[in-house]
């Protein structure tokens, strides 16, 4: 790393960066030196979305001399309410153009090195190897296997950060003084246990607080100040405004970094379903068609009640995976007739075509209707969900979500 | 009584409690009986009597794998926390 450099190999700061970073120099713990190391050092930020702005905004403005933005997305709407570093003038750029655009006008002089590709098995290794610290704020589980994997197998510093909802994670994961990622967490959840923000949501502001900390751990490792976070983990719950920190263990039998660095293969981690398949599932097309034939055939859309707003099938009958699940959990208990739950609305002798998202939710429902005595053989769940529907949409405003009656 | 500190993402299962007083004496015993009845909740923690792979527990700030496991003994004023992993960004 750029902070074992002798002090005369250090690059010296012009005038215009001894105005610029004059805050920094009067820091005691800081100074000149700390300012010339970051200066001289580099991060590669995996993801440039919600964690990725604040980090690469920070990085950029404290004088990180070279910055890599690894992410192959553009810029959505849906993006605004956190990834702060895009805007509306770059809605449809390149989230790697549209950051750096940021990143320039905040200190010109920092080199920024766009990759606008998927980080994968054949191209982790190049891309990180030419870096001194590496910044995890990618948003699914292979992309952050394989960010370790090939950090520990270069003996690289990931700084790593992880939100959901209003939880976030914060840790630096360095295989040569503490544990890794899978250390901690050998194998990702089966994916229907592991929501994504687009599922379950996530406060905007909270990307902004674990970002922000990710910097933080960037400018210590680089310039060699304070304790990094690692063998530690910082825990931050939004809800109750609570930080904790807490110790963990490096894994004697770690999948990654329990052996040889050089014998770590780099391998494509595949999310799989463990839950037990249940009844059947249609394509949007066929539904599409059935629909259109006028069946009659019940269509429920179980996402929540957020969600609808944001757009639904016109002829769905809106019933939340909760609701529906309290409906299954009072029935089978005793507690209640079926006919005086919400499954009033769900024929027993009649197909029923469910839907979420992504058709993880919907695959939950469908399950608990089987063990609450529905006929599996009539249950179907939409491929890939409202997020693969291409047909007539109820968008927002336009109708208000079907709901059954109150039961009196 | 022990006190489970529980992460957002398993709040569904607890009327979206982030604290729940469970009796128990060990880490194991705690856990059992947090996850009580509710077998969606057992699933999500457990894989056949093992902690899952994306599941960490820890004991006052200390991951119960610097301690005794499962079998850490629990005193009346520990907080155990759940930790699961997430991935959003």
């Amino acid at each position: 790393m750029s902070a074992r450099l002798t002090d005369p190999a250090l690059p010296e700061l012009g005038a215009a960066e001894l105005r610029r970073f004059s805050r920094h120099l009067i820091l005691p713990e800081f100074g000149l030196e700390a300012q010339r190391r970051l200066k001289a050092g580099s991060a590669l930020l995996i993801g440039a979305g919600g964690l990725g702005s604040p980090t690469a905004l920070y990085l950029a403005a404290a004088g990180v001399g070279r910055i890599g933005l690894v992410d192959p997305d553009v810029v959505e709407e849906t993006n605004l309410q956190r990834q702060v570093a895009h805007g509306h003038s770059t809605l449809g750029r390149p989230k790697t153009e549209s950051a750096a655009a940021r990143m320039r006008d905040l200190n010109p002089d920092v080199v920024i090195e766009r990759h606008d590709v998927f980080l994968n098995v054949g191209n982790a290794l190049d891309l990180i190897a030419g870096y001194d610290v590496v910044i995890d704020g990618t948003d699914n589980f292979p992309t952050r296997y394989l960010v370790n994997d090939a950090c520990v197998k270069l003996g690289k510093p990931n700084v790593y950060g992880g939100v959901l909802r209003f939880d976030g994670q914060l840790s630096v994961f360095d295989a040569r003084r503490g544990p890794c990622y899978r250390c901690l967490f050998p194998e990702p959840p089966p994916s229907e246990l592991a929501p994504n923000c687009a599922e379950a949501g996530v406060l905007g502001v909270l990307p902004g607080v674990i970002g922000a900390l990710q910097a933080t751990e960037a400018i210590k490792l680089l310039t060699g100040i304070g304790q990094p976070m690692i063998g530690r983990m910082l825990v931050y719950d939004g809800l109750d405004l609570s930080f904790t920190s807490v110790d963990i263990a490096r894994a004697p039998a770690c999948p990654c970094c329990s052996g040889p660095r050089d014998e770590i293969e780099l391998r494509e981690t595949v999310m799989v379903c463990s839950a037990p398949q249940v009844g059947r599932s249609i394509e949007a097309d066929a539904l599409q068609a059935r629909l259109a034939g006028g069946e009659a055939l019940t269509l429920v859309d179980v996402r929540n009640p957020s969600e609808w707003l944001g757009g639904t099938i016109p002829q769905a009958l809106c019933l939340s995976k909760p609701a529906l699940t309290e409906a299954v959990d009072l029935v089978l208990s005793g507690g209640l007739r079926p006919e005086n739950t919400l499954l009033d609305a769900l024929p027993r002798d009649r197909e029923i075509v469910l839907y979420c998202q992504s058709g993880l939710r919907s695959a939950a429902v469908i399950r608990s209707l089987t063990a609450a005595g529905y006929d599996p053989s009539l249950l179907y769940n939409l491929e890939k969900g409202f997020a693969g529907w291409t047909g007539p949409r109820a968008e927002p405003g336009e109708a208000r979500p079907r709901q059954p009656a109150p039961a009196d | 009584m022990p006190v489970i500190l529980v992460p957002s993402s398993l709040r569904r299962y607890t009327d979206q409690q982030s604290r729940v007083a469970v009796t128990g004496e060990t880490v194991a015993g705690t856990l059992d009986n947090f996850v009580g009845q509710s077998s969606e909740l057992r699933n999500h923690i457990f894989n056949a009597g093992n902690l899952r792979s994306f599941i960490v527990v820890c004991k006052n700030g200390q991951d119960i794998r610097l301690l005794d496991g499962l079998a850490t003994p629990v005193a009346a004023n520990d907080e155990i926390r759940i930790l699961a992993s997430i991935a959003g960004g």
